[in-house]
């Protein structure tokens, strides 16, 4: 019973200790399509994006480097898009976010962007 | 009792970003839709400047946040040493450009995207006066792979078919089709068509802007019919790509039209023309925003049973998608475009509350069984897009200020939905409207 006061302690302290002012909003639809919104911080935020496109970067990069030159084609440019989950909230109001991003991966200085 | 209190303090959480981080309404609400989504609207500050400051902050934060991700990432040199095998402009492999989404909630808050669909009007700001920029205009990642047909105005017949094969081999392998004599025939039949479409997309309309690129998706049925419009849970898609190789005269078309597709070309014509104007009319200042210009605008046109060509409201009824782009040299001296006349707007479903919204406003419209086609003012229609290159504006001024250390902001594609009023409003898909952002290496 503590435990729980003591979450909803830092639960409300949460917009009086000024945290909203460096929080991102994470919008998205829930399972009945009605519109949901948690906030994160923002160094949560860029901890999660930089540990997921640095996770996509170490997965693509050496397939693309063992890719031996030859042949009538070349591989230049490579596609990857990925959601990053981020899930939020306590019990029954738990609201799961997935901000979504794209990466070019390309072996070019001048690269023609699909 | 508890559970009460918790929902008090969430709800606390979400109000207290609602009641901050919230854009102006006509933003995003359209005025057609006011009324049915006033539930979800909620009141806006009283205090602009408070709100603009709140907007401003959350957005250097999102922009900060953005970029201290990326700068997470390590540049590999693997790979790096000298081949002779490898072409002038090698570098070794990289991320080189990254996208990710702003968004705004039905009641106007706005945060981070994570969940998207498709725009009918995006524009492309571009940020000006940089060093190294991409030279060729980038084009939105596609969302998913989808049988293609690149296809120039003077591509020969032989060409053609050659192109196509290797697809109509995929869907044939696939299974999905029945009869492969049908789809090579009606294929063909539909990549001419389209050629003999577009070639009058090449006349150079003399204005600023100009159509870079047509795409027309259509779907396939088992029995190999090919149908010029998406259909939600259609068989097989197929796209047919378009792209303008600055030619200045119209290539003429070899293959002669029928009726109902000569009217279709020439409507085609009349919107491109009198869309570039329109852009013309507002951009010709050359104004920037933050030093991010308007250099691409893309918008998703349908055409009506009776070949009436339009801007497409929601995503039923789809001919395709014309990108226009603008010239950056001086624009060669054409006639003084008339503002009168109207914008055709396409809807594929039967919405009461438009039509009572149109009946109400003074809308003209026509309800077929398949579409409402609205007319729109088409002077109302250019306030509606200065009113977008505003709000587009105040995102790129932002991002101009984002102090990435390896990686920036260099395009803003806020996406547009078209009122029938003739206003503009950040579009919204289920109930989110989205803004793409786009951050490129600078390494490289």
């Amino acid at each position: 019973m503590k435990a729980r006061w003591l979450l909803l302690l830092i639960g409300a302290a949460v917009p009086l200790t000024g945290c909203n002012s460096d929080g991102i909003p994470l919008i998205g639809l829930d399972d009945d399509k009605n519109p949901v919104e948690v906030l994160v911080s923002k160094a949560d935020y860029a901890k999660r994006m930089g540990a997921a496109v640095t996770a996509v970067q170490d997965s693509a990069l050496p397939a693309l480097n063992r890719r031996a030159l030859g042949g009538d084609w070349m591989l230049r440019t490579l596609v990857v898009g990925i959601g990053v989950n981020a899930e939020i909230g306590i019990g029954p109001y738990k609201a799961s976010a997935l901000p979504k991003f794209r990466v070019v991966f390309t072996n070019s200085i001048d690269p023609t962007l699909p | 009792m508890f559970n009460i209190a918790m929902a008090l303090v969430m709800g606390a959480n979400v109000q207290a970003g609602v009641g901050r981080n919230m854009v102006p309404e006509n933003w995003y609400a359209l005025p057609e839709n006011r009324s049915l989504e006033m539930n979800e609207v909620a009141t806006v500050t009283k205090d602009p400047k408070k709100q603009e400051e709140v907007l401003n902050k959350l957005l250097d934060n999102i922009f900060e946040a953005n970029g201290e991700a990326l700068d997470q990432l390590t540049t590999n040199m693997d790979n790096a040493t000298p081949n002779p095998r490898r072409p002038k402009d090698w570098a070794p492999w990289h991320a080189e450009f990254f996208t990710t989404d702003l968004s705004i909630s039905g009641s106007g808050l706005l945060g981070a995207l994570t969940f998207k669909g498709t725009p009918s009007v995006q524009v492309f700001w571009r940020r000006q006066n940089e060093a190294r920029k991409p030279t060729v205009p980038a084009l939105p990642p596609e969302k998913a792979e989808q049988a293609s047909l690149n296809i120039t105005s003077d591509m020969p017949s032989t060409d053609i078919s050659a192109q196509l094969e290797p697809p109509i081999r995929a869907m044939v392998a696939g299974g999905k089709i029945n009869d492969e004599s049908a789809l090579r025939k009606n294929l063909t039949a539909a990549a001419e068509n389209f050629q003999a479409v577009v070639s009058g997309l090449e006349k150079d309309p003399g204005f600023h802007w100009w159509v870079s690129r047509f795409r027309m998706d259509v779907t396939i049925d088992a029995s190999g019919k090919v149908s010029p419009f998406l259909s939600i849970g259609a068989e097989t898609k197929f796209r047919f790509d378009w792209a303008r190789i600055q030619t200045k005269q119209a290539t003429a078309p070899r293959r002669q039209l029928a009726a109902a597709d000569q009217k279709l070309k020439s409507n085609l014509e009349k919107f491109v023309r009198a869309t570039a104007a329109d852009l013309d009319a507002i951009t010709t200042s050359g104004k920037v925003a933050g030093g991010f210009q308007l250099y691409q605008f893309r918008v998703g046109v349908g055409a009506s049973a009776s070949g009436t060509i339009g801007i497409v409201k929601g995503t039923a009824s789809t001919l395709g998608q014309i990108y226009f782009a603008q010239n950056v040299k001086k624009p060669v001296v054409h006639p003084k475009e008339e503002l009168h006349g109207f914008l055709n707007v396409i809807e594929g479903e039967h919405s009461k509350a438009h039509m009572n919204f149109a009946e109400t406003n003074g809308i003209v419209f026509d309800s077929t069984p398949d579409e409402v086609i609205y007319r729109v003012d088409r002077s109302k229609f250019r306030k509606g897009l200065e009113r977008a290159l505003k709000m587009g504006g105040f995102f790129a001024a932002r991002a101009s200020r984002s102090p990435g250390r390896h990686w920036k902001v260099f395009e803003m594609r806020p996406a547009f939905d078209v009122s029938l009023t003739g206003s503009l409003g950040i579009v919204t898909v289920g109930a989110l409207a989205s803004v793409e952002l786009c951050f490129y290496n600078e390494n490289f």
